[in-house]
C-alpha cells in the first residue's frame, strides 16, 4: 500500500526488457539500489516491470552495458499527470474555475423553499422572506434568520410560527398557521359591547378605549374604539393612502353583567296511563289506493295510536300497516308547594346557568319565586351575576349603539 | 562472509540467543498460504520462468517453484514471489 501511494505520488515507469541476460540485469539494478516491482516473465527474453522515475536513467545505463534493450511503455504517477496537465492550458484553468464557480455560488441562496403553508399562499410569505432579506440570490452569511422570522410574523400576523433554516443554496421557511380566517384579522373595527353590564377594568391592546371601570355600557356599546386619534401619524398616513383611519380594535374589557332563567312547575301533576283496552284496524296499500279493514275510529275518549307497517322487497308499491289503538286514562295528583317550588328554581337556574359563556366567574345568585294559581304553577326566576369579557370584535360598517364612531 | 558450523562465533551467537539471520545474513523465508513467498537476505536471482525461480542466498539455491509466478518486487535485501506456490526448496 505504502509503495503504491509512493509510487504514485513520485511517478514510476513502466518498462520492458527485452534481449541479454535478464537475470543478470535484474541482479545488476538491485545492486545499484535501485527498486524493480511488478515484473513479469512475459517470454524467455522479454520482461515488463515497473521502476520509480527517477531510477530510469541508471536502469537505462545498466541495461545498454548488457546489451538489454529496454523501452518505456507507459508513464504513471501525479509527475506525468502534472506534465501533462500543464501542456493543456485551458484544461486546467477550466478546472480551477469550476472550482471558483462552485464556491461562490455556494455563498448564496438560489432557491426559497415554503413548508406548512395552506391557507397562506405561498407567495405571500415567500414576499415577506424577500422583504426582510431572505431572496433568491442572496449572499448566505447575509440572511439573518431572527429578522425574517420576526418579519414573517409582523407581515403575515395569520402565522403563529416561522422558521428559516438555510442549508446549501436551499433555503427552507416553515411556518405553522393560526386556525382562523384572513378576513378576521385584517378588518378594521370595534370592540363593542356583548351585552349590558357594568366595566370593571379596561386594556387596550390597540385603538382608543372608551370606557372607564365603574360604567354601565349597554350591549351593542363601542368599548374600544378601531379608530385612529385624528391627526396623528397613522391617520394621516391612512388617509393620504386613501384608507379609511380604521385598525383593528384589540383589547379586553372585563365587567359584571347577568343573566336571567326562568322556570315553572305545575302544582298538580297530571299523568297517564294505558287501560289496557286496544283497538285495532288494518289498512292495505297498493300504489296510490288505500283499503281498510276494521273501524278506523277508536271508541275510547283518549288514545294513543301506535302503527306497525310491513312492505314486502318482492312486492314492490305494496304495504300492510296494523293500527293500535291504546286507551288511555288521565290522572291527577297534587303536589306540595316546596316540591314545586324547588322544580321550578332548579329549571330556572339550569335556564340561567346553560347562557354562560366559557370562562366566565360567578359573582353571585338572585332567586324570586311566586305562585300562579291561576295557570295551577309555581314560576321561578334566577339571575346569576358574573364577571365575563364583555367585548365582542365588530367591523367597521356594523351598526352600534349610541356612542360609536 | 559465510560462518563456519561450530565456531566461536556462531556459538557465541547462538549462546547470547541473537537473531542469526541478521548476524549472519542467512536467508530467511516466509512462505504466506500457498500464494506469497518473502525471501530475506537473498543474493541475486539465478533463473526467472513463471515455473520455476531459483534465487541465490548465503546457504545455497533457494528454488520457488509453482505457475504463474511473478515477481512482486525486488530489492537489495527483499524479494517477494507471487503466484502459485508448489514447493519451496533449499538447495545446496
Amino acid at each position: 500500500m505504502l509503495r503504491a501511494l509512493s509510487s504514485l505520488f513520485r511517478g514510476y515507469v513502466i518498462i520492458r526488457a527485452r534481449g541479454g541476460p535478464l537475470e543478470t540485469f535484474i541482479n545488476r539494478a538491485v545492486a545499484q539500489g535501485i527498486a524493480l516491482w511488478q515484473l513479469e516473465r512475459a517470454g524467455p527474453q522479454l520482461l515488463v516491470a515497473r521502476v520509480a522515475a527517477g531510477d530510469f536513467l541508471r536502469l537505462a545505463r545498466t541495461a545498454r552495458r548488457l546489451g538489454v534493450d529496454v523501452a518505456i511503455l507507459h508513464k504513471a504517477g501525479l509527475p506525468f499527470l502534472f506534465i501533462r496537465a500543464g501542456r493543456r492550458h485551458a484544461f486546467v484553468a477550466g478546472g480551477f474555475l469550476f472550482a471558483a464557480l462552485l464556491y461562490v455560488l455556494g455563498q448564496f441562496v438560489w432557491f426559497v423553499r415554503v413548508d406548512g403553508a395552506d391557507a397562506v399562499p405561498h407567495g405571500e410569505i415567500l414576499a415577506a422572506a424577500a422583504h426582510a432579506g431572505l431572496r433568491p440570490g442572496v449572499r448566505r452569511d447575509e440572511v439573518q434568520r431572527d429578522v425574517v422570522e420576526r418579519r414573517l410574523y409582523l407581515a403575515i400576523p395569520r402565522l403563529a410560527w416561522a422558521s428559516v433554516e438555510v442549508r446549501g443554496a436551499v433555503a427552507t421557511v416553515r411556518v405553522a398557521e393560526r386556525a382562523v380566517l384572513d378576513a378576521d384579522l385584517h378588518q378594521p373595527g370595534h370592540i363593542v359591547a356583548a351585552r349590558d353590564g357594568v366595566v370593571e377594568r379596561v386594556a387596550a391592546i390597540r385603538g382608543q378605549a372608551l370606557v372607564a371601570p365603574g360604567e354601565t355600557v349597554r350591549a351593542g356599546q363601542p368599548l374600544i374604539s378601531g379608530m385612529l386619534a385624528p391627526g396623528s401619524a397613522d391617520y394621516l398616513e391612512r388617509i393620504g393612502q386613501g384608507q379609511l383611519p380604521y385598525v383593528r380594535a384589540e383589547g379586553v374589557v372585563r365587567g359584571r353583567t347577568w343573566y336571567r332563567g326562568l322556570g315553572e312547575a305545575p302544582l298538580v301533576l297530571v299523568y297517564e296511563e294505558d287501560t289496557g283496552r286496544v283497538h285495532r284496524y288494518l289498512s292495505i296499500k297498493i300504489g296510490e289506493r288505500e283499503w281498510r279493514i276494521g273501524r278506523p275510529e277508536a271508541p275510547f275518549a283518549l288514545v294513543r295510536w301506535e302503527q306497525r307497517t310491513a312492505a314486502p322487497r318482492w312486492l314492490p308499491g305494496v304495504s300492510a300497516t296494523w293500527h293500535v289503538g291504546h286507551e288511555i286514562r288521565r290522572l291527577e295528583q297534587p303536589q306540595d308547594a316546596g316540591t314545586a317550588r324547588a322544580a321550578a328554581v332548579a329549571t330556572a337556574r339550569e335556564h340561567a346557568l346553560g347562557q354562560l359563556p366559557a370562562g366566565v366567574d360567578v359573582l353571585d345568585e338572585q332567586v324570586s319565586v311566586w305562585e300562579d294559581p291561576a295557570a295551577g304553577v309555581v314560576r321561578a326566576a334566577v339571575t346569576v351575576e358574573v364577571l365575563q369579557d364583555l367585548g365582542r370584535f365588530a367591523p367597521v360598517g356594523e351598526p352600534v349603539a349610541a356612542g360609536a364612531r | 562472509m559465510e560462518p563456519k558450523r561450530g565456531t566461536v562465533v556462531e556459538r557465541l551467537v547462538s549462546a547470547l540467543d541473537l537473531p542469526q539471520d541478521i548476524v549472519f545474513g542467512l536467508p530467511k523465508t516466509t512462505l504466506i498460504g500457498d500464494v506469497q513467498v518473502l525471501v530475506e537476505n537473498h543474493r541475486g536471482l539465478i533463473k526467472y520462468s513463471p515455473r520455476e525461480i531459483r534465487i541465490r542466498t548465503a546457504r545455497g539455491e533457494l528454488v520457488v517453484a509453482g505457475s504463474r509466478l511473478r515477481i512482486g518486487s525486488i530489492l537489495p535485501q527483499e524479494l517477494v514471489v507471487d503466484g502459485r506456490i508448489l514447493q519451496v526448496e533449499l538447495r545446496r
